[in-house]
């Protein structure tokens, strides 16, 4: 930027309530950095509405490995979020946020700071204090939060206690986000029904969630994901008429009632807990014909084990626009059975395979017969993460590019995490691509080797 | 209303060194101010904006009609916003960023106002205080006291100050 330097301090000279928003952009650290720059300033950055207690991953990451350090990193950690909200000063938060490795030795201080963003107000918060032990050890979300259920401020009330504040506070809940947290279906559900904003709700890992609730017609939720809470979940049923996006990681007991808005569905699963046919046929039957995307994480067994007669039967996905598959295989497995998900999808614009296999030599297996031609007219991008040029791999592409007559993109991505010596199998991968897709792909069709 | 009778309605704005402009309503309305005013029904004739000088406000307005000419797609929105703003100084910027408030305009409230945050984005103190002309009225003792009160903000922070 052409700016001049040793300009007049314009900037000092802005009102507070500019220069609060600006600084609201900033990184906490940075916002609160400026109070040294001159009087002017000292104060300004205590009124940011964000509270985003951020620890650098790289420094998460050293911890997980580190115990010794670890605890003297912790005390620090709750230190510095203790000064930060006890010199803070403005009476509402969008934001309150801690990220860092803590466990139930640290409970006091974060009930503390739950206390704190709930007396503020406070429109998003977000505890992911992911641990290195066991999930005994995980901070309990205390349900004394919610024993003031009914509880309505009188006129000119004076807060005798703090509890009360806080029953008053959670009701400005947009988003919540509790991640490696324990927390009950009973907390959940109180939260649910006693946030009238709540629009977000996402769990992960927490395994003293075992049978939940989002149902309700006035419910404002529209984000739900419930991810690794798996064994302790046994039920979990949605109806919530303004939902729009359902992650889970499990498929047993989902039970989707009045979902018509919900459009993006991402379903990852153990493999043979469930067939893909009852999949689409009676877990997702709610919501299988409005869908816009659709993610498959981990289908390996239970989809290939199908028998071929139910894979063709599936049923349509008029609206579905792109389909992201996580497949987990040995390396041998066909492929060409997934075309059936293409041609059950006649609007489908992008598709996604990302196949984990890990297991050298690749065989190549036996072609399954001739597939019916079958030609798809909106499929424009097709990605296939974990390429290596084998057979299976082959047959798809060939039915792709031969049945996808406006295929516009394929997307290759050589990166093989699932192995050690990962160069290598990538090499050969670049070359096989090079040698022997790349001459079979139209010159209209772009072809890009990430 | 212009919806109705299918013409599209001209609004006159003044700024406070009395320059008049016309603007498309459809437009002026990206203003929350405004349109308060052509809700209420004040828009009849002049609409005086009194906090704005006519050199800001013809900025503003040729921003208004810009973006208003964008269909709904946020990207296109976002580098016409980035396009707008690269060419302005310091001074201009802090014009738009006070007119932005006053018209409560949040579109280029928070855009201004990034552009701004940009700035600061790991920088040292000094860098910050030389870049904007703050001075530093804190005696030797005092400064010292508040960054030893703040030592967390300096810590793990690698600054990348260019000049």
């Amino acid at each position: 930027m052409s700016f001049v330097g040793e300009a007049d301090d314009w900037i000092s000279e802005l009102p507070d309530e500019i220069l609060v928003h600006i600084l609201s952009l900033l990184s906490l650290k940075e916002a609160a950095r400026t109070s040294v720059l001159s009087s002017r300033w000292i104060n300004l950055w205590k009124h940011t509405p964000s509270l985003c207690f951020d620890a650098q991953q790289s420094l998460i990451d050293k911890l997980y490995l580190d115990v010794e350090l670890l605890e003297s990193e912790r005390l620090k950690y709750v230190k510095w979020v203790n000064s930060v909200i006890q010199s803070h000063i403005s009476p509402a938060l969008k934001e309150f946020k801690i990220r860092f490795n803590l466990n139930k030795s640290s409970s006091k201080a974060i009930t503390q700071w739950l206390e704190f963003a709930f007396s503020r107000k406070v429109e998003r918060l977000e505890l992911d204090i992911k641990t290195r032990h066991g999930s005994s050890k995980y901070y309990c979300f205390p349900d004394e939060f919610l024993t003031l259920t009914n509880f309505r401020p009188p006129p000119n009330f004076q807060p005798a206690s703090h509890s009360m504040l806080v029953a008053a506070g959670f009701k400005s809940l947009k988003a919540l986000v509790f991640k490696f947290v324990r927390v009950s279906g009973g907390a959940i559900e109180f939260l649910l029904h006693n946030c009238p904003l709540l629009e977000q709700l996402i769990v992960h890992e927490s395994n003293k969630l075992s049978k939940l609730q989002v149902c309700g017609s006035s419910l404002k939720l529209k984000h739900l994901e419930i991810v690794h809470c798996c064994p302790g979940l046994e039920s979990l049923k949605v109806s919530a008429p303004k939902l729009t996006t359902l992650i889970v990681t499990t498929v047993t007991g989902l039970l989707l009632e009045n979902v018509p808005m919900l459009v993006n569905v991402s379903v990852r699963c153990d493999p043979d807990s469930i067939s893909i046919k009852r999949l689409f046929d009676v877990v997702l039957s709610r919501c299988i014909s409005h869908m816009h995307t659709l993610y498959l994480g981990q289908y390996s067994c239970g989809f290939l084990r199908g028998e071929m007669d139910e894979i063709c039967d599936l049923p349509k996905m008029p609206n579905l626009k792109k389909l992201v598959i996580e497949y987990c295989g040995r390396g041998h497995e066909s492929l060409i059975r997934l075309a059936a998900l293409i041609r059950a999808s006649p609007y489908l614009e992008e598709f996604v395979l990302q196949f984990n296999w890990s297991t050298l030599p690749r065989e190549d297996r036996q072609i399954e017969g001739a597939v019916a031609n079958s030609p798809h007219h909106h499929l424009k991008i097709f990605k296939f993460c974990s390429y290596y040029g084998s057979a299976n791999d082959v047959e798809l592409l060939s039915y792709i590019l031969e049945n996808c007559i406006v295929l516009e993109k394929i997307i290759i991505d050589p990166d093989f995490v699932w192995f050690r010596d990962k160069l290598e199998v990538e090499e050969t991968a670049r070359l096989n691509v090079k040698q022997k897709l790349a001459p079979q792909v139209p010159r209209h069709i772009e072809l890009v080797v990430l | 209303m212009a919806a109705e009778t299918g013409t599209p309605t001209t609004l006159t704005l003044k700024s406070n060194d009395d320059e008049l402009f016309s603007v498309a309503e459809s437009a002026a309305i990206l203003s929350v101010t405004i349109r308060n005013m052509v809700e209420d029904g004040c828009a009849g004739g002049v609409i005086p904006l009194d906090n704005v000088d006519g050199k800001t406000l013809a900025s503003v307005i040729t921003y208004m009609n810009g973006i208003s000419a964008i269909p709904a797609d946020e990207e296109k929105k976002k580098s016409y916003r980035d396009k707008f703003l690269s060419d302005k100084d310091f001074e201009t910027l802090a014009d738009m960023v006070l007119a932005a408030n006053y018209l409560n305009m949040s579109c280029l409230m928070d855009a201004v106002s990034a552009k701004i945050a940009q700035v600061m984005e790991k920088k040292s103190v000094g860098w910050v205080r030389r870049k904007f002309g703050i001075e530093n009225d804190y005696t030797p003792e005092e400064e010292a006291a508040v960054k030893e009160e703040h030592k967390w903000t300096f810590e793990g922070v690698e600054t990348d100050d260019d000049n």
